[in-house]
């Protein structure tokens, strides 16, 4: 049967236009702002001045393995967690659900005082470790990698697979290392993914907990330099679709690494 | 000695009683069928034996050696499942090969066996397909071989073939019943298909909410069923309710017409019974034997081999016969009044008797 193709109606381009104009015209503004550092002309100024601080790459650098560390740290608390939730405990998935939502109901601000409040003195004095920023973050990452985890669990038929691994001899951690976790690849990429934009952009945790991250770099030359904070903007904003590119790189070459026409 | 053998097993689950009061002995090398309705517990049975559920009290013994409670990757038991169950993130051959490279058998060992089970399942070039490129039916060739790699005490098949359509479901039917024969391993069979497990069983198990109703071979679960809820679920059959005449003689009335038992009757004169006669035992005609029925035919249906004529008896019951379909046959019309013929030994009584 031909396929009947239907012209997009006037109304669905003026939508498109409308879409175009809000998520991008921002954007163009800052990039146009960023470029008129020298005045009557434009020029890459702004980008030269914040490539040439050691503080963007220090903040750049340190943010950078924060976000490795919450996603290795949420990677191994979430997924075994969202396993076990599918397999034994079905029945708890609603209250597992609501409490990783909890971070979209507490600020950053109330967890960041928490923290500093239990863990500044004996037997717990934290408060100077990274390690503590990092706990902070993988809260906060908590909906994202739980959602991202749970969704490719839902993708498979969880139960039949591991009682399939256990029946031909597998132990948990086999079931779990060698059948369930490759299965879920694309979803825990994409919670990574998530993860490291959250950690990257992050300001209130870092800054209360006085780290020198990516965050409060931003802010800070926002405060003082108008013309490289709008650079920084578009950097940082790059930085996130480079990182977004590379996943779906990841994914789609693994993908494709499997797809062969299949016979029917 | 029984191979497998299953004991005052029963499980719970919260208040529904799952299974009740199990027992079965399964000698070395048998194929046997656990036959039922959808939820009558033989799923239940089967992931005990396997070691995915624990029984709320019995036990399971597999070579005198109670396995009750012992956990499913020790059982060495290999499950074949309704929907495959094939791990997605590895080709066909890692998926067979799965269980040997978990117990750590070498690479080149498993490369070898992979190969030769392969082989078995009639899919030797397809070994690097992932399972998302392979056919339903070549999956579950692939999951029966992936079963069979890690050498099982006892191989365990959920429904394998009910996701499969009619024609691949005859063809893997024969293939599992070959590999079976050839390969010589007792074998564990769930379905709710009566022709499946008639044509794969040395012997069958009927169930029905959680019980056994009959264990036999598929030639006594159909020819004498032992109630007449076997009877019913394996092929049709004719239910009549009778009064008794003579028991002495084994006579019945059924409406205005007598039907003979093949013998006495346990029962007391008067006394109303149902007796059961399966469609194919009945002839149209007088050539079928002793007893003679009338009753005016009121639907034909054609079901390719087979014709099944309804007809109504005098006391508004009715029954149906299936008569072998010829290009000679010569079937009554809609609304005829038409003779039918049986033997006494074809029929039985329910409930005692016959």
């Amino acid at each position: 049967m031909a396929q009947v193709t239907r012209r997009p109606s006037a109304w669905a381009w003026v939508w498109l236009v409308i879409w175009a104009v809000f998520s991008w015209l921002p954007l163009v503004a800052t990039l146009d702002f960023s470029l008129r550092a020298r005045k009557g002309m434009l020029s890459l100024k702004a980008y030269q001045n914040i490539f040439a601080d050691p503080g963007f790459y220090n903040s750049l650098a340190f943010s950078f393995q924060m976000a490795l560390l919450t996603i290795v740290i949420s990677i191994f608390l979430v997924v075994p967690t969202a396993y076990w939730v599918h397999l034994r405990l079905r029945r708890a998935r609603p209250l597992v659900e609501f409490v990783t939502l909890l971070p979209f109901v507490v600020p950053a601000v109330v967890i960041a005082f928490g923290l500093i409040r239990w863990y500044c003195c004996p037997p717990f004095a934290f408060v100077s470790s990274p390690l503590l920023l990092v706990a902070g973050y993988v809260v906060l990452s908590l909906p994202y990698m739980y959602r991202a985890a749970d969704t490719g669990l839902r993708a498979i038929d969880v139960c039949t697979l591991t009682e399939a691994a256990q029946s031909l001899g597998a132990s948990n951690l086999q079931t779990f290392f060698l059948v369930i976790l490759p299965n879920l690849r694309a979803s825990i990429l994409s919670g990574a993914f998530l993860t490291f934009a959250i950690v990257m952009g992050e300001f209130t945790l870092s800054s209360l907990l006085a780290w020198p991250a990516f965050g409060p770099y931003m802010q800070y030359v926002g405060v003082f330099k108008a013309y490289e904070s709008a650079a920084l903007a578009i950097i940082s904003f790059a930085l996130t679709w480079l990182v977004m590119l590379l996943m779906l790189w990841l994914v789609r070459g693994w993908a494709a690494a499997r797809a062969v026409t299949a016979p029917r | 000695m029984s191979f497998l053998r299953l004991e005052h097993v029963h499980k719970r689950f919260g208040s529904t009683i799952a299974v009740q009061d199990f027992n079965l002995e399964v000698q070395m090398g048998e194929f046997v069928s656990l036959l039922g309705p959808s939820g009558c517990g033989k799923t239940t049975v089967l992931r005990i034996i396997a070691g995915f559920e624990q029984p709320t009290a019995g036990t399971v013994h597999l070579q005198d050696q109670d396995i009750t409670h012992q956990p499913p990757n020790r059982r060495r038991m290999g499950m074949v499942f309704q929907h495959y169950a094939l791990f997605p993130n590895m080709t066909a051959a890692d998926n067979i090969g799965f269980g040997l490279r978990v117990t750590g058998v070498r690479r080149e060992e498993i490369r070898q066996r992979v190969a030769a089970l392969l082989n078995l399942v009639q899919m030797p070039d397809l070994g690097n397909r992932y399972p998302h490129q392979l056919s339903g039916g070549q999956q579950q060739r692939v999951a029966l071989a992936r079963a069979l790699a890690i050498q099982p005490q006892v191989l365990l098949l959920d429904e394998p073939l009910s996701a499969l359509d009619a024609q691949i479901r005859v063809e893997l039917r024969g293939e599992i019943r070959r590999i079976q024969q050839q390969l010589g391993i007792t074998t564990i069979y769930v379905t709710h298909d009566q022709e499946e497990a008639f044509s794969l069983s040395d012997r069958i198990v009927v169930m029905n909410h959680g019980c056994i109703e009959q264990v036999g071979t598929p030639f006594e679960i159909y020819n004498y069923p032992a109630t007449s809820f076997v009877a019913r679920f394996v092929g049709a059959v004719n239910q009549l309710r009778c009064e008794v005449l003579d028991p002495h003689r084994g006579q019945l009335r059924c409406g205005n017409q007598l039907v003979t038992m093949p013998g006495p009757l346990a029962l007391q004169t008067g006394a109303i019974a149902t007796i059961m006669i399966r469609p194919e035992a009945l002839q149209l005609g007088e050539r079928g034997g002793a007893n003679r029925l009338a009753g005016q035919v009121c639907a034909i249906t054609f079901r390719g081999p087979l014709v099944r004529v309804q007809l109504h008896l005098d006391n508004s019951e009715s029954l149906v016969v299936d008569t072998l379909n010829t290009r000679q046959l010569q079937l009554p019309q809609i609304g005829d009044q038409q003779l039918i013929s049986f033997a006494p030994e074809s029929v039985w009584l329910v409930n005692g008797g016959g």
